[in-house]
């Protein structure tokens, strides 16, 4: 059975990749084409790795989207999961089922992780983490894609940073850490498709 | 030639023992690692983690959908030994189910200590329903 949502997602992502490719972007813009096409695949990856009964089971589907799917760093938010603030969050919305959706949610995360991570190179796995610990911002002092790129009529200027290379690794390097990623992402994909 | 049981279990053995290697390398805290014998579909796997939530029914598990060099659906179990033990206290089927594991892990002694431990319960429990168990009424005689 074909998984709509994470097909979708992979195909955007590979879109955004190529996307990333144009020469006349500036090198926060194509950063900023590369974390969509690492965002996308890391959703698709993630509910690849489900059966359709967790997908069903509506609070984990909400706390999923609140923890995971609703945010451009996916895998850092849902290592904050873990935290007070975010277990006290969850048991103020679902006083009864707390427990349960925060075991199911470090369970997700354990298995995520296990699944990206499984016989991947550190370089790979250090870019990916680095690409995900950035956020969108507008604040001038801290290192972003500039999403949205405009401030009130006012570009912000994104190309004032130039230490790309520095901070997330070459060009090069991010674009195969994305590929490792639509690979996986990709099979996982293919293989729920055959056991639906 | 179809497989016999042997042959299937062994190479669900090779590819659960080769899942608890590559666990075994993040770096989350993995105690032990027991490959549970149900019959309920899919492969069921326990892992002992110190550092994961409470859980009061520790007993469900997680279903993941296969992986490429996992190509069984898992029936993934994470929790803490006291979570385990509580589980295995309350709940006779999945007491029996660790009690028939198989620990993967090459220094099992965690996995081991809640086998034995299962299995105690196990006779615990047997001993105590023919020692409570309610006698047979005698028949009325009118």
């Amino acid at each position: 059975m074909k998984l709509l949502q994470p097909n979708v997602w992979l195909e955007q992502a590979k879109s955004d990749e190529k996307a990333s490719a144009a020469k006349q972007l500036n090198e926060c813009h194509r950063r900023y084409f590369m974390q969509q096409a690492y965002e996308k695949s890391v959703k698709a990856l993630g509910l690849a790795i489900l059966t359709r009964n967790q997908k069903s089971d509506k609070p984990f589907a909400s706390v999923l989207g609140d923890y995971f799917l609703n945010h451009h760093t996916p895998l850092t938010v849902l290592s904050e999961s873990v935290t007070d603030d975010a277990k006290n969050d969850i048991k103020k919305r679902y006083p009864k089922k707390h427990e349960k959706l925060i075991k199911q949610l470090t369970t997700f995360r354990i298995q995520l992780k296990r699944r990206m991570l499984d016989k991947v190179d550190a370089k790979v796995e250090g870019i990916w983490k680095k690409i995900d610990a950035t956020r969108p911002s507008k604040n001038s002092s801290k290192v972003s894609y500039r999403y949205p790129f405009l401030d009130g009529a006012i570009e912000i200027a994104p190309c004032a940073y130039n230490k790309w290379d520095a901070y997330q690794g070459s060009r090069t390097d991010v674009e195969n850490a994305i590929k490792e990623l639509f690979m996986r992402a990709g099979n996982a994909v293919k293989i729920a498709e055959r056991a639906c | 030639m179809a497989k016999t049981t042997e042959e299937r279990e062994n190479e669900i053995r090779t590819a659960v023992q080769a899942l608890a290697e590559a666990h075994r390398k993040l770096d989350e805290r993995l105690d032990a690692v027991l490959w549970l014998k149900t019959k309920t579909p899919g492969v069921w796997i326990l892992e002992v983690m110190p550092d994961m939530p409470p859980d009061a029914h520790a007993e469900r598990p997680m279903e993941f959908s296969p992986s490429k060099d996992f190509r069984y659906t898992l029936n993934l179990l994470l929790g803490r030994d006291r979570d385990f033990r509580n589980a295995v206290r309350r709940n006779t089927s999945f007491a029996r189910a660790v009690a028939a594991a198989e620990p993967i892990l090459p220094h099992p002694a965690i996995g081991k200590k809640l086998i034995k431990y299962a299995e105690s319960e196990l006779q615990r429990t047997s001993s105590m329903s023919c020692t409570t168990s309610a006698p047979v009424r005698a028949k009325k005689t009118g």
